[in-house]
């Protein structure tokens, strides 16, 4: 990306990968404070991007998707430490029960792995470039990706096997012919 | 301890299959890799599953977000083709990916043999030549140009960019010789023009006044976007300019006054909105921010 116009074109992404990124269940449990708290973070980023630009820094779409990260890390931290609660990164997530479906399984993630799935996946970076946005490197984001494709697959999978488990637990429901 | 180095050889290759894995199914690997990949997947099933399964994964996470089938592609589009263009314009997804484009510069086309270097080398370098001469020309004609404009110890520029876009406007289009896009005779058409001129909306001053009568307005560069600049004129006849760029969640601001070459510039922020009066002297640029401070409510 390289002016502020196609940051703009780009909002939509943006915003859909900011949606994904913030429900987490956990501090924003409903898509009206995520919608919110996308606008703000939205915002923020917009107006630090503008800065930038005018100190002629090269505007990447890795540096646009990273602003935005960084700035939920911040406000996750803060809600964190309010709650007297240090861990929020990966290890820290309470178990959740798994119903099957992907929204769920990228909600369950830890923080750190959420982030570069949808980075890869929803917001469409590739690998170098959301290892760029995250300032990590390469490998660290790649191993991050595999940990998180088989935790999305293992509760999917958990998810689905649920379903016809609670078939037999209507022990009052019998097969009338 | 040969078995111990066995385990850690095999770990390192899955590994590394892995993050070819993930490579080809995020679009990551360049054409010739790519080809590669799929001439191996067509020999091992096992790998085929693997690749099946988390190209379903990926396309099961961007349904369940209302993204599109290739993220990466409705990026690219968004960012640098007119949308309204007719879709036979644009490529679509799959036929680049079968073209092997790759967007982020990462597959890009092998670089030339030395022989063919050589062939394209002297072209290129004549080209590099003209392009140099073209800009040493394009600079020269601007150093002119500044020079003619504004010659040295001429007026300063604010440092604030708010007001270096008011100034800027109201030096070049609320002199007297300068046009008016669009007259004020009916100043409800005048406020329905910089309606329609705004999606989001503008302020829409009070555009008569004892103090000043509306000239007209354009639409004018602001600080980050474009500005809506309205020209005024005083009892004396001189000319004034409101410049009004809308501006995401600014802070509340009071007017800030500054002079500057000569234009007495008031800017301040403010529901949604950045503005700055300017004007050859204080009494008449007072009395705009006064007829811009009457109209808080911006008419979205």
């Amino acid at each position: 990306m390289s002016s502020i116009q196609e940051w703009c074109d780009g909002a939509g992404g943006v915003r859909r990968f900011g949606l994904a990124l913030v429900r987490d269940d956990r501090f924003v449990c409903d898509d009206v404070c995520a919608a919110a708290l996308v606008d703000q973070l939205f915002r923020q980023a917009s107006l630090t991007l503008v800065r930038e630009r005018r100190a002629d820094r090269r505007l990447t779409r890795a540096r646009a998707f990273a602003q935005f990260v960084r700035l939920y890390r911040r406000h996750v931290r803060r809600l964190a430490a309010d709650e007297g609660d240090g861990g929020w990164a990966e290890g820290s997530t309470p178990p959740r029960r798994a119903n099957g479906s992907p929204t769920a399984a990228v909600r369950a993630l830890p923080l750190e792995l959420r982030e570069t799935l949808l980075l890869v996946v929803l917001a469409g970076l590739t690998h170098a470039e959301a290892a760029e946005a995250l300032d990590i490197s390469l490998a660290v984001a790649v191993r991050r990706l595999a940990r998180a494709r088989a935790r999305v697959a293992a509760h999917m999978a958990a998810g689905s096997a649920q379903e016809p488990a609670a078939w037999p637990r209507a022990a009052h429901l019998r097969i009338v012919k | 301890m040969a078995a111990r180095r066995a385990l850690a050889d095999r770990q390192v290759k899955r590994r590394v299959d892995a993050a070819e894995v993930f490579a080809y199914v995020d679009d990551c690997l360049a054409s010739a890799e790519r080809r590669a990949f799929e001439a191996r997947m067509r020999d091992d099933p096992e790998l085929r599953r693997e690749v099946a399964q988390w190209e379903a994964q990926n396309r099961a996470i961007r349904a369940a977000y209302g993204a599109p089938a290739s993220a990466r592609a409705a990026i690219e589009l968004g960012a640098s083709v007119n949308e309204n263009a007719p879709a036979g314009m644009v490529s679509s997804p799959p036929a680049r990916r079968a073209a092997g484009a790759r967007p982020s510069g990462e597959g890009r086309a092998k670089a030339p043999s030395r022989g063919s270097a050589a062939a394209v080398a002297a072209p290129a370098r004549f080209a590099a030549g003209r392009r140099v001469v073209r800009f040493l020309a394009a600079l020269a004609a601007l150093a002119a140009g500044l020079l003619i404009a504004a010659p040295p110890g001429g007026p300063a520029w604010p440092r604030d960019p708010l007001l270096e876009a008011g100034l800027a406007a109201y030096r070049a289009f609320a002199v007297s010789s300068a046009p008016i896009e669009f007259a004020a005779a009916d100043p409800d058409a005048a406020r329905r023009w910089l309606a329609a001129q705004f999606a989001g909306g503008v302020i829409a001053p009070q555009f008569a006044s004892d103090d000043l009568r509306l000239v007209g307005g354009r639409v004018a560069p602001g600080m980050a976007t474009r500005a809506a600049f309205l020209v005024y004129e005083d009892r004396l006849g001189e000319r004034v300019g409101l410049l009004i760029e809308p501006v995401d969640a600014p802070p509340s601001r009071k007017p800030v006054w500054r002079e500057v070459g000569g234009a007495t510039l008031a800017a301040w922020t403010g529901a949604g909105f950045g503005l700055v009066a300017a004007g050859p002297r204080r009494e008449p640029v007072a009395a705009l921010v006064r007829l811009a401070a009457e109209a808080r409510a911006p008419a979205r």
